[in-house]
C-alpha cells in the first residue's frame, strides 16, 4: 500500500522524501542569502565606504589631537608692523594731526577686534603716518564685568597694554592682544596667556611682571572704564573724531572719509586692505 | 574587476567625470584663494559676510604649522586627476576613489563646521563654498556608482 502524495510527475513520494525535499530547498535559500550578504560585504563600494570613514576619522583625530587644548599653546603674530617714530604711549600719530581719533575699546570685544584688525590698518598707513589723523585709544573694558570672576580679562589685558606703554611698545601689545583675541571671558587672556602675549610683544618681562603684580593698572585701567560709562560709552568701539562721536559704518571708507571731512580735506576715501608696514 | 572599464551612463547628458572635474576646479580655486592669502600671512575677505577673519586667524586653521586650506588643494588637486583619467579611460576603480576620498573630505569638513559654528563661532563663507563643492562630489560620485552599470555584472569592453 503506498502512503505518499503523487507528485505532477505522477510519482508517489513518502512524506519522509517530501520533507528532505523542503529541508534542501531551504537550506539552499540560507546559503544564497549567505551568499548575497557575503557579496554585500565584499563589494567595493562598502570597503572603500568603511576605509574612507577610518581615513577621515583618524584626519579628525590627528587634528584634534594636534590642535591646542587652550588658547595658551599657539599665538598669532599681528599682521602689520607698528609705524616708527610716531608712537607716544596709547598715541599713534603726530601730535600736530588735524584730526583727533578717540577709539574707545575693549581688548576682549568681537567689534573691536575688527576695527584693529582690519580698518585701523589701511587708516593708520594712509592718514595716520601721513600726518593728517592721531589715533588715541582708551579703555572701556567692561566685557569682562560680564561674569564675576577673580580675573577679569578685559581689564588686566588692558592693564597689559598699560604695562606695555610703560615700555614704549603699547601698540605693538595692543596689535599682538588683538591678533590672539579668542573669545570673551573664555581664557584668551587668562594669566599665563597674557605674559605669553606680552613676551611675543618683545616686552621684557622682568618689568612686565612687577607691572602686572603692582595692580596700579588694572586700578587705572577700571577707572578709565568706569568714566566711560558714566560718560555715556555702552558699547565698543565708540570713535569719537575731534571729540564728536562718530556715528558712521566702521569701514575703511566710510571712517577714512569721515576723518578727512573733519580735517577740512576732502579726498579720495582710503582703500581697502592695505595694511601698514 | 573593478579595474576594468566600464563605459559611463551619462548624467546631464554628459559624462559624470566632467561634472566632478568641474566641482573639483570649484574647489580647487577656492582652496588656493585661502592657501595663498593664508600663506602670505593674510587674512581671506569675505566681503559683505564676516567670520573668515576669525576663521583664518584662528589656531585650527592649522594643522601642524600648515594651513587646513593648503590640504583642501592637495585633496581637489588629487580629485581633479581621478575625474579626468576616469574621463579619459573609463576605469572603473577611479570612479571608486574619487567617492572614497572625496568621503574622507567630507568627514574632516563635518568636523571643521563643527568646529566654526561651535568653537571659533564664526562662519568663513569659503570654507562652506569648498565644503558644499565637497559635499556635492560625494553626493553625485556615489549617485554616479549606484548608475552605474557594474564591471562583473555588465559586458565589458575590455580589461586593463
Amino acid at each position: 500500500m503506498t502512503t505518499g502524495r503523487k507528485t505532477e510527475a505522477g510519482e508517489y513520494v513518502t512524506r519522509r522524501e517530501r520533507r528532505a525535499t523542503e529541508r534542501a530547498a531551504r537550506s539552499g535559500h540560507r546559503s544564497e542569502s549567505r551568499a548575497a550578504k557575503r557579496a554585500i560585504w565584499r563589494s567595493p563600494m562598502v570597503v572603500l565606504s568603511v576605509v574612507a570613514i577610518l581615513l577621515g576619522g583618524a584626519a579628525v583625530a590627528y587634528a584634534f589631537a594636534t590642535q591646542p587644548r587652550t588658547p595658551t599653546d599657539l599665538l598669532i603674530a599681528p599682521l602689520a608692523a607698528v609705524p616708527a617714530g610716531i608712537a607716544d604711549g596709547r598715541t599713534l600719530g603726530t601730535a600736530a594731526a588735524p584730526v583727533t581719533v578717540d577709539i574707545w575699546s575693549d581688548f576682549q570685544c568681537p567689534g573691536c577686534r575688527q576695527l584693529a584688525t582690519r580698518i585701523e590698518p589701511p587708516i593708520v598707513t594712509q592718514l595716520v603716518v601721513p600726518g593728517f589723523a592721531r589715533l588715541v585709544y582708551h579703555d572701556a573694558a567692561f566685557q569682562g564685568r560680564k561674569v564675576n570672576t577673580s580675573w577679569d580679562e578685559s581689564e588686566q589685558a588692558a592693564a597689559a597694554a598699560r604695562c606695555a606703554a610703560d615700555q614704549g611698545r603699547f601698540w605693538e601689545m595692543h596689535d599682538w592682544l588683538f591678533a590672539n583675541w579668542n573669545g570673551e571671558n573664555e581664557g584668551g587672556f587668562r594669566p599665563e596667556r597674557l605674559r605669553l602675549i606680552a613676551d611675543s610683544a618683545e616686552l621684557d618681562m622682568g618689568v612686565y611682571d612687577q607691572c602686572m603684580a603692582a595692580g596700579d593698572k588694572q586700578t587705572a585701567a577700571g577707572a578709565e572704564t568706569d568714566a566711560a560709562v558714566a560718560s555715556g560709552i555702552q558699547s565698543t568701539p565708540t570713535i569719537l573724531l575731534n571729540g564728536v562721536l562718530y556715528r558712521g559704518a566702521v569701514t575703511v571708507k566710510d571712517l577714512g572719509n569721515a576723518i578727512m571731512a573733519a580735517a577740512g580735506t576732502p579726498s579720495p576715501a582710503p582703500a581697502e586692505g592695505r595694511v601698514r608696514q | 574587476m573593478i579595474t576594468r572599464r566600464v563605459p559611463a551612463r551619462p548624467l546631464l547628458g554628459v559624462h559624470p567625470a566632467l561634472i566632478l572635474a568641474a566641482l573639483d576646479l570649484v574647489g580647487l580655486v577656492v582652496a588656493s584663494y585661502l592657501s595663498i592669502v593664508e600663506i602670505n600671512g593674510g587674512v581671506p575677505t569675505c566681503g559683505p559676510f564676516h567670520g573668515c577673519e576669525e576663521v583664518a586667524l584662528s589656531e585650527y586653521a592649522r594643522i601642524g604649522g600648515v594651513p587646513v586650506a593648503v590640504f583642501g588643494v592637495l585633496l581637489s588637486l588629487v580629485l581633479l586627476s581621478l575625474a579626468l583619467a576616469w574621463w579619459r579611460t573609463n576605469i572603473y576603480a577611479l570612479l571608486l576613489a574619487h567617492y572614497a576620498l572625496s568621503l574622507v573630505g567630507v568627514i574632516f569638513d563635518g568636523y571643521f563646521l563643527y568646529l566654526q559654528v561651535f568653537v571659533i563661532k564664526a562662519v568663513c563663507v569659503w570654507c562652506v563654498t569648498y565644503e558644499i563643492s565637497l559635499l556635492l562630489r560625494f553626493a553625485i560620485a556615489a549617485l554616479v556608482y549606484y548608475r552605474q552599470p557594474r564591471p562583473d555584472t555588465e559586458s565589458l569592453d575590455q580589461d586593463v
